[in-house]
């Protein structure tokens, strides 16, 4: 009896516990998630006149995006811009964790400033590199007339624009992948290169044969954490290029926002959310699924 | 086969000095055991040999070979690491041959290698598994395997049995004597475990806060101390240390007082001793023997252990008047074998509360002098003569 008690308790506190995630949840993601999939099925404008009500259209909505090439660009783009930015940042993240190894000195003051970058806000990180890539006034522009070469403007530029945001991103976002990084490092033994030391294993056998192995999980990890991440840029593209020059960044997210709130195509809006989910949880899925072999492998 | 020489090793971590001007030298084909206490600085002498940690003075010769700049894959040596360092993404055969591929040795030769070693070892059927999918035990004879394939001129152990448990201890003890035996390499063997050490040991060095305190072969080390900390280190049940003071000396005689103040008659060639110098005497536990009533020490058994091949009796040595003002001094008495079998015979097995009468076998007690160096004491004898 008194067991009974105590395990109807002990389910009362789990979830007293629970309760308050759960609310935020339900209130802040599921909600409007579920708002989302219904609003996606209407024609919902974002401002009516009074009486106005969404009229529902079914799967209209996608049908249409099947057919807007700009939706298809902006897509195009998104995958674009999240395929040049996941292994650069994946590559330099794990470049620096192997060169700050070792937390001393200079290293540790190093990482922090890696790090550091991403405090900021999109806002000030934009600022920074317009700042940077200004053609006249910035140090890009500096840099080419004293060569005496004649200035480019990169943003405006078709060709320089992408790499441009992607280049923004690294700087703004490598302190994540470089600490999962150096925390992967941490999990691999030192006695595992002094061995491999007295094998007259070269460093790159060490690097090739022990850490790039040992390495394995957190790669993967970094990867889907980096595409999930940076399948949704948006306020780079926004704040630099404006989707420009000619629709050449324009990314998945802002033509959300802009159907939404330049078009007040808010259901439009919505089904274009819903693919963007859909590759998302397909990318989580294959994570889930790889990672699960990593770790029975 | 080689030797290796330590000459005035010093190491520093900035301000900290983890060793001390230790010098010593390992024979040919010698198994040589460092054994102390946790942060004592074994395992960091062994890594200095390894070439893993530069002195921050001294030097390191192998086989008459300066080595302090040679890096560790050079000096011919090979290593088995405490928690055996295999590369986890190989299998246990590329463990083994990943040395012999890294020299570019031909695939067949590795391949034939391996196998001889594995053979060796018994460990054929374990080669195409991974270390995760192996037991402890296996994974140490892998270990070693990769130790062997090189054919190193100095094989060093760290610590390479704390991670199993005792059964396998005792067992993986006896096979690297053996295996010591029959390879007939020099061996630096690190471990805290003193049974280890007695037991594989050739000589062993016993370090303390960084420093040598004792070279020499396991028995020599254990009957003759050089000092408190080697007779306090070495023996399980630890030896009883009296801590004492001389009140009187002359002749062959000489009256120490217990902090109890016990005092005991030690009859020996006491010349050096003077009345007031602070001794301590030491006593091992299985050469205090139960005595009747006439025996030189009395005391209050506390604790009675029995281990079944032997019991131990915790005492605390009284007065013959019985009295200790209250300041204990605790011995434990080994009873084994014969001594056992004598007492359990008459069913009389001392318990808890009950008095005993002791008395130390002669010519097995220890004397330590104010400093904690052993006082050479021939014909030590002891005898109680009462609270003072």
């Amino acid at each position: 009896m008194g067991r009974r008690i105590r395990a109807h308790r002990e389910h009362y506190q789990a979830a007293a516990l629970l309760a308050p995630f759960l609310v935020f949840y339900g209130t802040f993601l599921l909600y409007p998630f579920c708002k989302g999939i219904w609003m996606s099925l209407h024609d919902w404008p974002l401002l009516g006149k009074p009486g106005t009500e969404p009229v529902f259209v079914g799967i209209r909505n996608y049908a249409d995006l099947v057919t807007d090439t700009v939706f298809w660009t902006s897509l195009l783009h998104t995958a674009e811009f999240t395929f040049m930015a996941v292994p650069l940042i994946t590559a330099t993240g794990l470049a620096l964790a192997l060169g700050l190894r070792e937390a001393r000195g200079s290293s540790a003051a190093m990482r922090a400033i890696f790090f550091s970058s991403g405090v900021f806000s999109v806002t000030v990180v934009t600022l920074i590199w317009l700042t940077v890539l200004h053609p006249v006034r910035g140090l890009l522009g500096q840099a080419f007339s004293a060569m005496g070469w004649s200035s480019i403007d990169v943003l405006a530029d078709r060709r320089f624009a992408m790499p441009a945001l992607v280049l923004t991103t690294l700087w703004w976002s490598i302190g994540l992948p470089m600490a999962l990084f150096l925390a992967g490092l941490q999990h691999i033994h030192p006695a595992l290169y002094e061995a491999a030391a007295l094998d007259h294993a070269s460093r790159w056998t060490m690097f090739r044969r022990i850490t790039w192995p040992g390495l394995r999980r957190t790669t993967w990890l970094v990867i889907f954490i980096e595409a999930v991440m940076h399948f949704q840029v948006f306020g780079q593209a926004l704040l630099m290029t404006r989707g420009g020059p000619a629709n050449s960044t324009r990314v998945l997210v802002q033509y959300v926002y802009e159907s939404s709130f330049r078009d007040w195509r808010v259901g439009y809006a919505s089904a274009a959310a819903m693919v963007l989910f859909t590759v998302l949880i397909t990318v989580s899925l294959l994570q889930f699924r790889i990672l699960r072999q990593e770790d029975e492998g | 086969m080689a030797t290796i020489n330590l000459s005035h090793i010093f190491k520093r971590y900035g301000k900290t000095e983890v060793l001390h001007d230790i010098s010593l030298a390992v024979h040919e084909s010698e198994l040589m055991v460092f054994v102390g206490p946790s942060g004592c600085g074994k395992s960091t002498l062994l890594r200095t040999i390894a070439g893993f940690e530069a002195p921050t003075a001294g030097d390191v010769s192998i086989d008459g070979r300066m080595v302090n700049d040679i890096p560790p894959n050079e000096r011919g040596i090979a290593m088995v690491f405490q928690n055996y360092a295999l590369y986890p993404h190989m299998t246990a055969g590329d463990n083994i041959g990943f040395a012999l591929r890294n020299l570019g040795v031909r695939e067949s030769a590795v391949r034939e290698r391996v196998a001889a070693i594995a053979e060796m070892l018994q460990i054929q059927a374990l080669l195409g598994r991974r270390p995760h999918e192996m037991s402890g035990g296996q994974r140490q004879r892998v270990a070693i395997g990769r130790a062997l394939v090189r054919d190193p001129k100095v094989f060093l152990f760290d610590e390479p049995l704390s991670n199993l448990d005792a059964a396998l201890r005792v067992q993986m003890r006896v096979e690297l004597a053996r295996l010591h035996q029959r390879l007939k390499a020099s061996m630096v063997y690190v471990t805290h475990d003193q049974t280890e050490a007695m037991t594989l040991a050739d000589r062993m060095t016993i370090l303390n806060a960084g420093r040598i305190e004792q070279i020499g072969p396991p028995v020599e080390v254990y009957q003759h101390p050089k000092n408190l900390f080697v007779a306090g280190f070495l023996g399980a049940p630890p030896m009883n240390l009296l801590p004492g003071v001389v009140v009187a000396a002359g002749g062959q005689e000489a009256q120490v007082r217990l902090n109890n103040r016990v005092t005991l008659r030690i009859h020996a060639d006491v010349n050096t001793l003077l009345a007031g110098t602070s001794v301590t005497i030491g006593i091992r536990p299985e050469h205090l023997q139960l005595r009747p009533p006439s025996g030189d020490m009395a005391g209050l058994v506390n604790v009675v252990e029995s281990l079944g091949n032997r019991t131990l009796l915790y005492v605390t040595l009284q007065g013959a008047g019985g009295s200790t003002n209250g300041i204990a001094s605790d011995v434990i008495v080994e009873m084994a074998g014969q001594q056992a079998d004598m007492w359990l015979d008459r069913q009389v097995i001392p318990r808890s509360g009950d008095i005993v009468h002791l008395s130390a076998l002669p010519q097995m007690l220890h004397l330590f002098d104010g400093a904690g160096q052993a006082i050479d004491a021939p014909k030590l004898h002891i005898g109680q003569t009462g609270p003072r």
